[in-house]
């Protein structure tokens, strides 16, 4: 047994003092009421030993001193929240929901409140408090008052951002003790996925409190950007996701524009839209903030501008006409340039060169800026996969050959591809034969000007690659290239530091629902309870006493 | 401001009831008028009563001689002789008589008209001298089945007294010098001076005594409880005491002491005592007491 609140010196000079006290009132003079009576005359016989001038009087009542004694021991140690220092059998984790959602209505203040009933509920000794904004991070750890949470739930203010409910359980999850039973609450509306509900042990029983009934609200959930269906190269369709019944309004330009296709599930679809790096924004007009925008930049999409060595015209001058991204240029105003090994065209552009087996030991090799500062394995495997060469018949083409294939990745000023002519040159080259080689060709271009393929779908939690973004509040996002990730409601945390960027909702913000856990007042009585019943009941035990004329 | 209201004393029921009531003396002064009180003496009266043998100096008045004629033998006839009793009433209206509800003074008040009507009604002289602090006449001695009613007309006019003295009571009595009589004590004996003070006054009195004990349960056991400060409603004196089982066992100690010591003072001294319930009505209490032949002082 130990005290939450005060120390066990604390503990002794408190019962001291409440016995010192109480032996004192005993010494004090009895406060007699009043009553008048027909004659005093036999009381004179029995009252000898009362004077009522006396200051104190001579200790008497034994047992009544003990009984107060021992209920003002019993509520001081109600008040110093004497406990068991058994271990708790069970654990708590409380899991506030700190993200976007909060800001929803009187959410926020609601879940504190909420959070707050919660601690209070179960054993602050074995609760675990954690607030899940963008990442989840501990409010409390066991052992902490009450206070302290008030302290730290009172400057806490909910944060732009997905909620990370998921992750703090499997963190948490990944050091909990497993013999001991865990009790999660999470508190709000974030959502939990069946696969990590699937992952949850048996010894863990989740609840959820403050899942509201009003239904979720209009909002918009995500934003795909992508080649236009039309095949036009500088066009682009846009979809986007809603919640609700109500279309989306795409501002661009000074003017509105509303969908052009709309699809089950609040899909709406622009077609055709000019990617010439234009800023729109679109508008949910009955949604509300911070779900009823969102702002960016269309992409750039202008054809790639290839120098071509005449004498490789024969391999890919059919392929580049074909490809509808790109435009051979015959001057220096190009962005890349296809040329043989020895040739010296376009020099200090990106390029993609043929080499004569002999003068390159090994049949591809890479050349690029960001080699160094990365795993090289991992590194190589990326770029394969972005140039497509992992879709190449590696087995046909070093047969056809007689020799092994070798891949060799290497750190140069520019991006550069160097291939043998040999497997070009072959009759019958099951390279250039192939089906996929237009898509080769196409990748290896698109990677040398390093316009990587676009991710068509921003949404809540998913990455999004580079990207010129324009934030919810009119911030700009300079540059490209960062990997910015919208998550919720429009703040991004990068490596950069937080950027106002994006405004979706989660794609689904119906969580799961959860029963509530049982509170301490439904029948959980901890050992405070059970004192302050003890002394109750010695008081009314008291009262009986002195109305039976037992007790003084 | 009267104490009790003229209705509570001027009760034809009470009155009724007395003319049920016989009260008799063992011994009476040969003095005083004829009247219905029967005495032991025998001698000139109206009613035969018993023979006895002839002896010089009787009256040849009284000789039967119906049976000398039968027996050979002088026998005179005895005649029970009829004589006053003067009765004197003593209730007691000190302060502590009228704190209660109902005031134990309205029992005692009750008995005191009860027994003076039934007096009167027997042709008996009464006088009725209350008392508190001292003793008051209300109504010097005289009979007359009249005086009934406004005898409990001028008790219920009385204004309760102060405290209670009865020594002082008993000596002004004493110092009337009244005819012998029956003297009837009306009170509850919570007398501050202690119950040996009193029964001392009384055994200096030289008329026959009836003690008329004003009670109720509560005398015996009071059921306080706590530290109380008990104001004593004659004299304002204050005993402060904390009341334990030990306490009220002493209390009842204590008055169990006072009970005995009044018991044994009537049966040494022959003197009637009748210990009425205040809480009850007064009329069938003395009714069971006074019943014709039923008690004599």
């Amino acid at each position: 047994m130990s005290l939450a609140q005060f120390s066990p010196f604390a503990l002794i000079s408190g019962l001291l003092a409440l016995a010192a006290g109480l032996y004192a009132l005993q010494r004090l003079r009895v406060r007699h009421s009043r009553v008048q009576v027909v004659t005093t005359l036999f009381w004179k016989q029995v009252a000898q030993d009362t004077h009522a001038r006396e200051l104190t009087q001579r200790f008497r009542h034994l047992w009544a001193y003990l009984l107060l004694l021992l209920v003002s021991a019993l509520l001081w140690f109600v008040v110093g929240g004497l406990r068991s220092d058994s271990q708790p059998e069970q654990g708590r984790l409380l899991l506030l929901d700190r993200s976007a959602g909060a800001l929803v209505g009187d959410h926020w203040p609601a879940w504190k409140r909420l959070l707050r009933e919660q601690f209070l509920a179960g054993d602050s000794d074995a609760t675990t408090v954690m607030v899940c904004g963008a990442a989840p991070r501990p409010l409390t750890v066991p052992g902490d008052s009450v206070v302290m949470l008030d302290e730290r739930l009172g400057i806490l203010e909910p944060e732009l951002s997905a909620p990370s409910v998921e992750q703090a359980l499997l963190s948490v999850l990944r050091t909990k003790n497993n013999l001991r039973p865990l009790e999660v609450v999470i508190v709000g509306q974030a959502p939990l996925s069946q696969r990590v509900f699937d992952l949850l042990p048996e010894e863990v029983q989740l609840f959820r409190v403050g899942l509201s009934s009003a239904g979720t609200p209009t909002a918009l959930l995500s934003l795909g950007v992508s080649p236009a269906i039309s095949g036009v190269w500088e066009r682009v369709d846009m979809s986007v996701g809603v919640r609700g019944n109500q279309a989306p309004i795409l501002q661009m330009a000074g003017s509105e524009i509303e969908p052009d296709e709309t699809a089950a599930g609040g899909r709406y679809f622009f077609r055709d839209l000019p990617a010439g790096g234009a800023e729109f924004e679109l508008q949910l007009p009955n949604a509300k903030p911070p779900f009823d925008r969102a702002r960016g930049r269309l992409p750039q999409r202008q054809p790639l501008a290839v120098l071509l060595d005449p004498a490789l015209e024969p391999i890919f001058g059919a392929v580049l006409a074909a490809h509808p991204g790109v435009r051979i240029v015959t001057d220096g105003a190009a962005d890349l340039v296809i040329r043989r090994g020895t040739s010296s065209l376009g020099a200090d552009l990106p390029a993609l060169e043929l080499i004569a087996s002999g003068q390159q030991p090994q049949a591809i090799s890479v050349g690029d800026p960001g080699a160094e500062s990365e795993s090289g394995e991992l590194a190589l495997r990326a770029v394969l996969g972005e140039l497509g060469l992992d879709q190449l018949d590696g087995t046909g083409l070093a047969t056809s050959l007689g020799r092994t294939l070798e891949v060799t990745y290497n750190s140069e000023p520019v991006r550069r591809l160097g291939i043998w002519l040999d497997l070009f040159e072959i009759e019958g080259s099951p390279l250039q034969s192939s089906r996929s080689f237009p898509v080769f060709v196409g990748r290896v271009l698109a990677w040398l000007a390093d316009s990587p393929d676009w991710v068509h779908t921003w949404s809540a939690g998913i990455p999004v690659p580079g990207l010129n973004w324009i934030g919810a509040g009119s911030q700009t996002l300079a540059g490209a290239g960062e990997d910015l990730a919208p998550l919720v409601a429009g703040q991004i945390l990068s490596a950069n530091g937080p950027r106002q960027v994006a405004v979706f909702a989660p794609q689904d913000l119906t969580p799961a629902v959860l029963p509530a856990p049982k509170h301490a007042g439904d029948g959980d009585w901890n050992l405070g309870t059970w004192i302050l019943l003890a002394a109750l009941a010695l008081l009314l035990l008291e009262g009986r006493l002195v109305r039976l004329g037992r007790m003084p | 401001m009267s104490i009790l209201a003229r209705s509570e004393l001027v009760d034809p029921q009470l009155f009724d009831a007395a003319r049920r009531l016989h009260l008799s003396a063992r011994r009476v002064a040969p003095q005083g008028r004829f009247a219905d009180q029967r005495s032991r003496d025998r001698g000139m009266g109206l009613e035969f009563e018993d023979h006895r043998p002839y002896t010089p100096g009787d009256d040849l008045r009284a000789v039967d001689w119906h049976l000398e004629r039968r027996l050979g033998r002088l026998f005179v006839r005895l005649f029970e002789q009829q004589e006053d009793l003067p009765l004197y009433l003593l209730p007691d209206v000190s302060r502590s008589q009228f704190l209660e509800d109902p005031p134990r003074g309205r029992a005692g008040l009750r008995a005191t008209v009860l027994l003076a009507a039934a007096s009167l009604f027997q042709h008996d002289t009464v006088g009725v001298f209350p008392f508190a602090e001292d003793l008051s006449i209300l109504a010097r001695p005289a009979s007359g089945r009249n005086r009934a009613v406004a005898l409990a007309s001028r008790l219920a006019a009385l204004e309760a007294g102060g405290a209670t003295d009865i020594p002082k009571a008993i000596a002004r009595l004493s110092a009337l010098r009244l005819r012998r009589g029956l003297v009837v004590l009306v009170s509850d004996l919570f007398d501050p001076q202690g119950i040996k003070a009193v029964t001392e006054a009384l055994g200096r009195l030289r008329h026959r005594l009836l003690v008329v004990q004003l009670t109720r349960p509560v005398d015996a056991d009071p059921g306080l409880a706590g530290d109380l400060r008990l104001v004593d409603c004659e004299s304002g004196a204050m005993e402060d005491v904390s009341i334990t089982p030990a306490v009220q066992e002493r209390y009842r100690q204590a008055y169990g002491a006072f009970e005995t010591h009044i018991t044994d003072f009537c049966h040494e001294r022959g003197i009637g005592r009748i210990r009425l319930d205040c809480d009850q009505d007064v009329v069938p209490q003395l009714a069971r007491v006074f019943h014709p032949g039923g008690f004599e002082a």
